[in-house]
């Protein structure tokens, strides 16, 4: 894509001033508020992209895109793997960890700045971005939604004109709705869950997960006490290393070491329940930032199995 | 090294077994034959759901392994090295 080693240098110290075309400017810009700050992001945002030539679904693609990577990213930093082939992206990546460093806030932190928001999204519609909800592909997807749900989410909708992506999506919502070993409890399920939402800001995200903490434990103030920050008061050890772990994953997952993976075995969860607290917290991020940069708005129920 | 267990193709069955085989299926349509499950798919492998999660992302992604998606004026690779690179991950 950048052959001229001059070209690719400029671009990991910063893609605004490197000699580009205007449309991948804003693609690195679309890309940064997507994953620093996406709770930040407007109508405006998306209208960047269009003034600059993408077609609707294109900007379904893109951001559908960045939540898939943004899964690929926690889970390779979360499980430690080697590296294939020597690091190119080493420079811009370093220089992002500086930059990431200085803020307290870590990776969730203001992103370049917003332009004020000059589109509103429509009170009646489901994003900021437009559907077609009769696509075959859409539709079947909507009647499997429907089905699990009663109802079919807003995300999925705001995903119609991508429909190749909803096999995708249908099955984080599910992966989503339990943990996935025998370890991880229902309640420390749902408590990485709340606190992701919190994380990430997410309206849509949050009443799933707030609706699910509820379902698990019966405590109606439990979501809201549990915050983006510290463990609640009533909090056990294990509570505590999976908040943690997750609270690191989802601000700066590439802090993340091996240790966190020997506490989760010290605290009897082991590699499965790891690896499913960790799929956990980047499924959650994933969505809730796909959500939070198309302006999706909260369905009236949570997606969740009656 | 990986922070946790790892099943590899030796060990696996059912469903991780399938997913081996199509990720590393699709991953040598475009990097030549017989190019091994990638390692960021690997270290979800103890738990065949979230294993199974990857290879449907892979599937998405390059449109059943044809990898034949019009992704329009910027390459998706691009936007993804982007999130990648504001993620500050090395892999």
């Amino acid at each position: 894509m950048y052959p001229d080693a001059e070209t690719r240098a400029k671009i990991l110290a910063d893609p605004q001033t490197a000699p580009i075309p205007d449309l991948h400017k804003e693609m690195f810009r679309f890309c940064e508020r997507f994953v620093r700050a996406s709770w930040e992001m407007t109508p405006d945002d998306l209208q960047r992209l269009r003034d600059a030539g993408l077609t609707e679904a294109q900007v379904v693609l893109w951001a559908t895109l960045g939540s898939t990577q943004s899964w690929f990213t926690m889970s390779a930093d979360g499980g430690g793997i080697p590296m294939e082939r020597d690091a190119m992206t080493g420079p811009g990546v370093g220089k992002a960890r500086a930059d990431y460093e200085a803020s307290p806030e870590g990776l969730l932190a203001p992103a370049t700045a917003a332009r004020v928001g000059v589109t509103a999204p429509a009170s009646d519609s489901v994003a900021w971005v437009g559907t077609d909800e009769t696509l075959p592909l859409h539709k079947a997807a909507a009647d499997e939604a429907r089905e699990r749900y009663g109802f079919v989410p807003n995300l999925l909708r705001a995903l119609s004109l991508q429909p190749t992506f909803h096999p995708r999506h249908l099955l984080a919502l599910e992966l989503l709705e339990r943990p996935q070993s025998q370890t991880l409890t229902p309640r420390l399920h749902a408590l990485i869950r709340a606190r992701v939402s919190h994380l990430t800001r997410s309206a849509y995200g949050a009443v799933t997960t707030r609706a699910l903490l509820e379902r698990v434990t019966g405590d109606v103030e439990l979501w809201d006490r549990l915050g983006a920050d510290t463990a609640p008061p009533e909090a056990d050890p294990v509570e505590r290393v999976v908040l943690d772990f997750a609270t690191k994953v989802a601000r700066n997952a590439y802090k993340v070491t091996e240790k966190d993976a020997i506490a989760f075995r010290e605290c009897g969860l082991g590699d499965e329940g790891y690896v499913d607290a960790l799929n956990t917290t980047s499924i959650q991020v994933a969505m809730d930032r796909l959500a939070n940069a198309l302006g999706v708005q909260p369905d009236e129920e949570p997606t969740l199995p009656a | 090294m990986a922070h946790v267990r790892i099943v590899n193709e030796a060990e696996a069955t059912g469903t991780v077994a399938e997913d081996y085989a199509f990720i590393s299926s699709s991953y040598s349509k475009i990097l030549g034959a017989g190019t091994p499950t990638p390692q960021v798919y690997r270290t979800n492998s103890v738990v065949p759901e979230h294993f199974r999660f990857g290879a449907v992302q892979n599937r998405v992604l390059t449109n059943d392994g044809s990898h034949d998606r019009d992704d329009g004026p910027v390459p998706g690779i691009l936007v993804m090295f982007a999130i990648s690179m504001y993620s500050a991950c090395f892999y």
